[in-house]
C-alpha cells in the first residue's frame, strides 16, 4: 500500500464506535431408562444456539471541513462513500446446532450386552460468511456387542 | 504405515500376554470390557463444520468399531490396555505397566481428523476507478483437512537408594498432515488474491529427561526437553506479476515502489524451529516452619530458516506456611526475561533511481515485541473460618517492562508548517511498562447440610496495558500551501496515526458464584453465575468496554430406580466495543 | 490429487518395542517387608476390609516396594498408622483416619510421599490456595480401573467445579475435548506451575506452542499481540467465530487497527475486466475479471482481513510494499 503521490487534501479522520455481541444458549439432556431387567434405553443430547454480530457503525459524516473541501456524498466529483452502516452485515454469525444419540442396550447375560444407537449431528447456518452456507448433517448408525470379564 | 503402528502395538500386546503367562499366576487378575461393533455414517449438505472432527472419508463405508479396556496384573505388576478404534484415522491406544520393583512405562497413540473451512473468496471482487480487486481460486473444490497423529511414551525407573527418586525418559511425536487453504496477494497493478491448496506435513518431536528425588528435607527436580519442529512439505511459490499502471498498462515507476515484482518467490513458509529447555527446582520441607521452593528455567528457541533466536530465563521463589491449624499463607516471586534477536530489514530504496523525491531509504531494525522483563509477586492467605467455611484472599503485583511493545513505521519529518521534508524518521520502538494489581477474594461454605457454595470476586487494575499506540485516526496533512513532499505530493506513508486501540482493560471486575444442593436423595441441583465488566479509559480516542454474563443450571434427578435424568443449561453473553476511524480525503 | 498422507515412520515404535520387551522380561517378585511390632500388616487389614483393601492392592498404592515408603510403615498402615491395636479391638478410634483427623481431607499426608515431580509446585498452586484437596479429584481405595486414580473421567472431575467451561466446548469453534481427542490436562498443569498458575508452559503463549509449533517462530516480521498473549485474540475453550476468535473478523482487527483507506471508495456497478492495454502489454494479466457493486470495496476490505493478511501469526518473508517496510504479513 505505497503512496500514490496525490495532490489531494487530507482532513483528519471521522470515527464511530460499535459493539460486538457474542451470545450462546446451550441445553444439555441425558436420560437413562431401565425399561426392564435386560433392556435399557439411553438418550444424550446437546442443543446450542450461537450468534456473533456487531451493531451498525453510524454514518461517518465528515464534519468541520473547510469551505473549499471537495467532499460530500452529494458531490458528483467525490468518489468517497462514508456510509459504513451496513458493513456489520458482512460478518454476522448465527448457528443452531443439535447433537444427539438415542440408543438401546440389551443384556444377554451377566457379562454380555448388545447395543444399537443412532447419532445425529445437525448444524443450521443462518448467516453465511465467506465459507458459504455451512448447513449440514451427519447421521451415524452403530451396533455391536460388549463383553465384560 | 499407520496400520504398522497398530501391528507393532499388537505384537507388544502378545508379548506381554506371554510374559504374564510366565509369571506366578496365583495372584494374577484381569478385568475389563471389550466392545466390538460397526457403524455407518452418511452426511447431507455441507459436512465440514458440523463434522469438524469427523473423518469424512470414513462416512462412505461400514466401519468396524473396537473398544478394549483391560486392567490386570499380578501381585507385583499392574498393567492397563485401552484401545478405541473408530476408523483408520480415528483411534486411540494406551498401554501402561507398573512393576513393583522399579519400572513403569506409559505409551499412548492417538489420531483424529480436523476438517477445515473453505473460503470461497466471493467478496474479493471490486472496481473503483483505477483501484481494482480480482481473485483467482485454483482449488474450487475446496476440501481441506488436517490429520493429527500423536505418540507419547514415558519410561520411569525408580532409584531405590533415593526417597521418591526417579529417572524418567519421555518422547512425544506429533504429526499434522493434510491440506489447508493458503492465499497470497500481489499488488502490482491491482489487488490480486490467489487461493491455493497447500500441503502440510509437519512434525513436532519432543525428547524429555527428568530426574527427581528427596534427600532429607530437600526435594529436587531437574527437567530437560528438546523440541524439534519441521515441515516437510514444499513451500509453495507464487509468481508476482510485473507492476504496471492499472489503466494504461505502462510500466511506470510502479516497480520502484515494490520490494519485488515480476518474479517467482516462496510464500506461506513455515519456520522450522527447535527449543531447548532446562528446568531445575528445589523444595525444602521446613516442617512446621513451612515449605520453601525455588526454581530456575532457561529455554532457547531457534528459527532454522533465519537463525533468529529467543532466550528465556526465569527464577521463581515461593514460601508456604501454616500460620495456625486453620490459616495458611503463601508468598511467591517470579522474575523472567525474554530476549529475541533483533533483525535488520534491508529494503530496496523507494522509487530508486533518478526520480523526484525518490531514492528513499525505509530500512529498519526490527526489535522484537516479545522482549521483556517481568516481575511478579503474589501473596495468598487461606483461612478456615469455621466448619466447612474457607476464606481466601490473594494479591498479585506484576510489572511487564517491554522495550518495544510496538514499532512505528518510518515516515517523513514535518516542519513547523506541517510541510513534509525528505528527512526520514526512523521506525521508533514504543516502550511500555505495564503494572498490574490484582486482588481476589473467595469464600467457600456449606449450604445447610446438603449443599455447598462459593463466591469469588476479582478486581484488577492495570496501568498502561498492552495496546497499539498508533492504531487509528489521522492528523490532517493539509498544509497552508498544500505542498507536502518535496515534489508537492502527499504519500501514504506520511499519514500519521495518533489514536490508541486495544482490547485490554485498565480496570476489571469479575464475580462468580457457584452452588450445589441436594434437594432430596434422588434430586440435586447446581448452578453458577459469572459476571464481569472491563473497561479501558486510558486511551485517547474512545473508552473500551467489555461485559460478560454467564449463568448456568444443572439438574440431576432419579425419580425411580429405573429412571435417571440430567438436564443442563448454560448461557453466555459477551459484549465488547471497538472504534472505527476513517481518514477523510478530498476527492 | 492423492490426499492421503502416510507416515513414513511409525513414530515411537522402537521405544514401544523396548518398553514391551522390558515389561515382559522384568516381572518383579518383590516381597513385603516385615512389619514392626505394633503394625498388623496389610494381610490383617484384608481379613475385615476385604472389598476395600482388595481393590487397593490392585492400584499402584497397593504395589509399592519397601523403598518407596518414606518411613518404616508399609501397606495400609503407611497412611493409617499402626493397626495392631485396631485389629485387636476392632474399634475405629484405635486407627488413624486421615480424612477425619487431618484438615483438608488429609492432603498433607499425600504430600509426605508426593513431594516432587508433578506435585513439586502444589503448595503454591491455585488449586491448593483455593483449599482444593487431593480427594477432590482422586479416589484411592475402590478405584482400580483409573490409572491416575481419578474420581471419574478427567472432564467429569474438572467440570464439577468449572461448569462454565463445559458450555464453552459446545460452541461452534472449540478444542476437541468433548470429542475425546484432548483432555483438560492437555493444556493445564493442574498440580501447579511456577509460571502460569494452572496453564502449562513458561508463558501462556508457550502453552499453546506445545501443539501449534508452526506459530513459534521466532519470526522476523511479528504481529505484536501474537508475541504478547494468544488470548488477546483467541478464546481457547470455545467461541462462536471460527478459529477460536473472540470476535469475528473484521471486528476483532478493528479493535487495534483502522480500516484501509480504499474502503471509502464507491465501487463501480457491473462486470469488469482488465483493461486491454494492460493485458496486451503483459499476458499474465489476461483473463482476470469480476463483478462490482457500489459497496464492493467495503466488502473487500471489511469482511475478512486475513484473506490478504494471511500470515497473521508472523512471517519470515517480507510483504511487497517498500513503504510498508515488509511487515504487512501478506506473505
Amino acid at each position: 500500500m505505497e503512496g500514490s503521490g496525490s495532490e489531494l487534501e487530507h482532513f483528519d479522520s471521522t470515527s464511530s464506535t460499535s459493539e460486538y455481541n457474542n451470545e450462546s444458549n446451550v441445553f444439555f439432556i441425558n436420560a437413562n431408562v431401565t425399561a426392564s431387567e435386560k433392556f435399557t434405553v439411553f438418550l444424550e443430547g446437546v442443543y446450542s444456539l450461537s450468534k456473533g454480530n456487531f451493531s451498525s457503525f453510524t454514518e461517518l459524516t465528515p464534519t468541520g471541513l473547510p469551505d473549499d473541501a471537495n467532499i460530500s456524498p452529494d458531490n458528483p466529483a467525490s468518489t468517497a462513500d462514508y456510509d459504513f452502516s451496513k458493513i456489520n452485515e458482512y460478518s454476522d454469525l448465527d448457528y443452531a446446532q443439535l447433537e444427539g444419540t438415542l440408543g438401546v442396550n440389551y443384556k444377554l447375560d451377566k457379562k454380555a450386552t448388545v447395543y444399537g444407537s443412532v447419532n445425529l449431528m445437525d448444524l443450521q447456518d443462518n448467516q453465511a460468511y465467506v465459507y458459504g452456507d455451512l448447513t449440514g448433517a451427519i447421521i451415524t448408525y452403530a451396533a455391536g456387542m460388549t463383553v465384560g470379564f | 504405515m499407520r496400520t504398522r503402528n497398530l501391528l507393532m502395538c499388537s505384537v507388544v500386546l502378545l508379548m506381554c500376554w506371554a510374559g504374564i503367562g510366565f509369571a506366578d499366576e496365583q495372584d494374577a487378575f484381569v478385568e475389563g470390557t471389550a466392545e466390538v461393533g460397526a457403524h455407518y455414517s452418511h452426511f447431507t449438505d455441507n459436512p465440514q463444520r458440523v463434522g469438524e472432527y469427523v473423518n469424512l472419508d470414513a462416512t462412505k463405508d461400514l466401519q468396524a468399531d473396537m473398544i478394549l479396556n483391560l486392567f490386570g496384573g499380578t501381585e507385583n505388576t499392574l498393567y492397563n490396555i485401552n484401545l478405541d478404534y473408530r476408523d483408520i484415522a480415528t483411534k486411540k491406544f494406551e498401554f501402561g505397566v507398573n512393576t513393583k520393583s522399579f519400572l513403569s512405562a506409559d505409551f499412548k497413540y492417538g489420531s483424529f481428523v480436523h476438517n477445515l473451512d473453505y473460503d470461497t473468496l466471493n467478496n474479493m471482487n471490486g472496481k473503483a476507478g483505477g483501484k481494482q480487486v480480482y481473485n483467482t481460486n485454483n482449488d474450487p473444490m475446496g476440501r481441506y483437512f488436517m490429520e493429527y497423529e500423536q505418540f507419547h511414551g514415558d519410561v520411569k525407573v525408580d532409584l531405590p537408594f533415593l526417597t521418591d527418586g526417579q529417572i524418567a525418559l519421555g518422547m512425544s511425536d506429533q504429526r499434522r498432515s493434510g491440506y489447508k487453504q493458503t492465499m497470497t496477494l500481489d499488488h502490482c497493478a491491482f489487488c490480486h488474491v490467489e487461493s491455493n491448496a497447500q500441503r502440510v506435513d509437519q512434525q513436532t518431536r519432543i525428547w524429555k529427561a527428568d530426574v527427581k528425588g528427596t534427600v532429607g528435607a530437600f526435594s529436587l527436580n531437574y527437567d530437560f526437553a528438546k523440541t524439534d519442529f519441521v515441515d516437510r512439505a514444499n513451500t509453495p511459490n507464487h509468481q508476482w506479476k510485473s507492476a504496471r499502471h492499472p489503466v494504461n498498462g505502462n510500466p511506470m515507476d510502479f516497480p520502484t515502489r515494490q520490494q519485488f515484482s515480476d518474479v517467482t518467490l516462496p510464500y506461506a513458509r513455515v519456520a522450522d524451529n527447535d527449543k531447548l529447555s532446562h528446568n531445575a527446582g528445589i523444595k525444602v520441607d521446613l516442617k512446621r516452619a513451612g515449605t520453601l521452593k525455588g526454581s530456575y528455567t532457561n529455554t532457547n528457541r531457534r528459527n532454522y530458516n533465519t537463525g533468529v533466536e529467543s532466550d528465556f530465563n526465569a527464577g521463581a521463589f515461593g514460601y508456604a506456611v501454616k500460620l495456625s491449624p486453620k490459616m495458611r499463607l503463601t508468598g511467591k516471586f517470579l522474575a523472567y526475561e525474554t530476549k529475541v534477536d533483533d533483525a535488520f530489514i534491508d529494503l530496496n530504496n523507494f522509487r530508486a533511481g533518478d526520480l523526484v523525491s525518490g531514492n528513499l531509504n525505509f530500512d529498519w531494525n526490527r526489535i522484537s515485541s516479545a522482549n521483556r522483563k517481568v516481575y511478579q509477586g503474589d501473596l495468598n492467605l487461606g483461612w478456615r473460618v469455621g466448619k466447612g467455611k474457607h476464606l481466601k484472599a490473594s494479591w498479585r503485583y506484576q510489572v511487564i517492562d517491554r522495550p518495544a511493545m510496538v514499532q512505528s513505521q518510518t515516515s517523513y519529518l514535518f516542519d513547523e508548517n506541517n510541510v513534509g521534508t525528505n528527512e526520514l524518521v526512523a521506525s521508533e520502538a514504543f516502550e511500555n511498562k505495564t503494572k498490574i494489581n490484582r486482588i481476589k477474594l473467595r469464600f467457600d461454605s456449606r449450604l445447610g447440610m446438603k449443599g455447598n457454595y462459593n463466591l469469588t470476586y476479582t478486581f484488577t487494575d492495570v496501568d498502561m496495558p498492552f495496546m497499539n499506540p498508533t492504531a487509528m485516526c489521522e492528523n490532517s496533512l493539509r498544509g497552508t500551501d498544500s505542498a507536502h513532499g518535496a515534489d508537492g505530493r502527499m504519500y501514504y506513508f506520511q499519514r500519521q496515526r495518533f489514536g490508541n486501540g486495544t482490547n485490554q482493560a485498565t480496570q476489571s471486575h469479575k464475580a462468580t458464584g457457584r452452588a450445589s444442593y441436594q434437594i432430596s436423595p434422588r434430586t440435586s441441583i447446581n448452578g453458577f453465575l459469572t459476571v464481569a465488566s472491563d473497561k479501558n479509559n486510558e486511551m485517547n480516542i474512545y473508552e473500551y468496554n467489555r461485559d460478560l454474563l454467564t449463568p448456568g443450571l444443572n439438574l440431576w434427578t432419579a425419580p425411580s430406580d429405573n429412571l435417571l435424568f440430567t438436564l443442563g443449561w448454560t448461557y453466555n453473553k459477551v459484549t465488547s466495543n471497538a472504534n472505527m476511524c476513517v481518514p477523510i480525503f478530498d476527492g | 490429487m492423492d490426499r492421503r498422507i502416510f507416515s513414513q515412520t511409525a513414530p515411537g515404535s522402537p521405544l514401544l518395542l523396548l518398553g514391551g520387551l522390558v515389561f515382559c522380561l522384568v516381572l518383579s517378585t518383590g516381597a513385603l517387608a516385615q512389619a514392626p511390632a505394633d503394625f498388623a500388616g496389610a494381610e490383617t487389614c484384608l481379613d475385615c476390609h476385604d472389598d476395600m483393601a482388595a481393590e487397593l492392592l490392585q492400584t499402584v498404592h497397593g504395589q509399592l516396594s519397601d523403598y518407596q515408603y518414606p518411613g518404616l510403615a508399609i501397606g495400609c498402615e503407611a497412611c493409617h498408622g499402626p493397626g495392631a491395636a485396631h485389629a485387636e479391638s476392632e474399634d475405629p478410634e484405635d486407627i488413624f483416619l486421615p480424612t477425619a483427623e487431618m484438615g483438608n481431607d488429609g492432603t498433607d499426608l499425600c504430600l509426605d510421599c508426593h513431594k516432587t515431580g508433578h506435585t513439586l509446585n502444589w503448595e503454591m498452586s491455585t488449586h491448593a490456595e483455593s483449599d482444593v484437596s487431593c480427594l477432590s479429584c482422586h479416589k484411592l481405595h475402590d478405584n482400580s480401573s483409573s490409572r491416575a486414580l481419578l474420581n471419574g473421567t478427567e472432564e467429569d472431575v474438572c467440570f464439577t467445579c468449572h461448569m462454565d467451561t463445559k458450555g464453552k466446548f459446545q460452541l461452534p469453534s472449540h478444542h476437541p475435548v468433548r470429542e475425546g481427542f484432548m483432555t483438560c490436562s492437555s493444556c493445564h498443569d493442574v498440580h501447579g506451575n511456577q509460571f502460569q498458575e494452572i496453564a502449562d508452559g513458561e508463558t501462556s503463549r508457550d502453552a499453546c506452542l506445545v501443539c501449534h509449533q508452526q506459530h513459534a517462530g521466532p519470526f522476523v516480521f511479528e504481529h505484536s499481540p501474537v508475541m504478547e498473549d494468544c488470548m488477546i485474540c483467541h478464546d481457547v475453550h470455545g467461541s462462536v467465530a471460527n478459529n477460536l476468535l473472540r470476535q469475528n473478523e473484521p471486528f476483532i482487527c478493528l479493535q487495534c487497527h483502522q480500516p484501509h483507506f480504499h474502503s471509502i471508495l464507491t465501487g463501480a456497478d457491473g462486470d469488469y475486466g482488465v483493461d486491454s492495454r494492460v493485458s496486451d502489454a503483459d499476458p499474465n494479466y489476461s483473463g482476470l475479471s469480476g463483478t462490482s457493486h457500489p459497496d464492493s470495496m467495503k466488502r473487500v476490505m471489511l469482511t475478512k482481513c486475513t484473506q490478504c493478511h494471511q500470515s497473521i501469526h508472523g512471517s519470515d518473508l517480507p510483504s511487497q510494499s517498500i513503504t510498508g517496510q515488509g511487515r504487512a504479513l501478506n506473505r
